[in-house]
């Protein structure tokens, strides 16, 4: 703790040590007057996976994995929903019409 | 005396893609050409019919295809000298304008820009634009390439990251077709090299086998 020099100079910050020391400095020790202690860091166990947007899709029996790499945001065909680049897994006779449809873009993976 | 070639004289418009993935950055953030050099874009085939980028062609297209880098200077000036002594860029901007005359979803989505697109197979088929709101910036390889005056090579130029700065009006009219004027402008890609975060423009001087 130190003393402001001037009433006029009193600070309305918290006050904070400054820099050099009062008190002679040991000539065996240099300490910055912080406390530390030693502390074990536990391993982070590994989350249990769960289901996600990103877990594989199953393939039925009869079924292809069709991926749209056109240019629109999302594309709808019957009942399946492309979006973005994900692939989704069509029966064999859907995916051939989607491989030919005309103006878009699909591909096996 | 120097003699001039006239075969360097560009004369021709420019096709434009929009879509697509961007040549690979450089090895070296300091300089696209050090370690492993950025990559370069091509025309896909001897028909010009898409760069190795990929993306959607625009189509016809009307009025010049405008390709503008503008950099901004501070300049240093002094008493002893009346130009300036100094200079250090500060900023830039680049972009690519055009007038789309295909009036389609993706060329309507490439000219208003904040757009999330939908196509539907049906019946009954149809493509959706849903505009109002969307809270993220989308951005697009935009390519153009451009033949040479007497066929022989051509330019290509990609740009990484383009957003439509302006939007768009569709006008309707009885007389007219309509034309969506586009602006792309680049957002510059902190992941390629210092030097190759807005374009490249590439000349070959022959045609792609």
């Amino acid at each position: 703790m130190t003393k402001s020099k001037s009433t006029a100079e009193e600070s309305t910050e918290a006050e904070a040590p400054e820099g050099g020391t009062t008190e002679p400095v040991s000539e065996e020790k240099v300490s910055d007057g912080m406390d530390y202690e030693a502390r074990v860091i536990e391993p982070v166990e590994e989350p249990e996976p769960s289901e996600t947007d990103d877990a594989p899709v199953e393939i039925p029996e009869g079924h292809v994995l069709i991926r749209y790499v056109g240019p629109a945001d999302a594309f709808d065909h019957k009942a399946y929903q492309f979006r973005g680049d994900k692939p989704v897994a069509v029966p064999s006779e859907v995916a051939e019409e989607l491989l030919t449809y005309p103006f878009e873009r699909f591909e096996r993976v | 005396m120097a003699t001039p070639n006239v075969q360097n004289i560009k004369i021709g418009q420019g096709e434009i893609w929009v879509g697509g993935t961007a040549p690979t950055a450089g090895s070296d953030p300091t300089d696209p050409t050090a370690g492993t050099p950025s990559d370069i874009n091509a025309a896909a085939d001897s028909s010009f019919s898409a760069p190795t980028s990929g993306g959607t062609y625009v189509g016809f297209t009307n009025g010049p295809a405008n390709l503008l880098y503008r950099p901004t200077f501070y300049m240093v000036e002094t008493e002893q000298a009346f130009a300036e002594v100094a200079v250090v860029p500060t900023g830039e901007e680049a972009s690519l304008s055009f007038t789309a005359q295909e009036i389609t979803y993706v060329n309507i989505k490439s000219a208003f820009g904040q757009a999330t697109t939908r196509v539907v197979s049906g019946p009954p088929a149809f493509n959706a634009v849903y505009v109002g709101s969307k809270p993220v910036v989308s951005t697009a390889v935009v390519t153009l390439i451009s033949r040479k005056t007497n066929l022989v090579g051509y330019f290509i130029a990609t740009l990484y990251q383009g957003y439509s700065f302006n939007g768009a009006t569709i006008g309707f009219e009885r007389r007219a077709e309509v034309k969506l004027a586009t602006e792309l402008r680049c957002l510059a890609d902190l992941t390629r090299p210092q030097g190759d975060q807005l374009f490249q423009i590439v000349d070959y001087p022959a045609n792609p086998t």
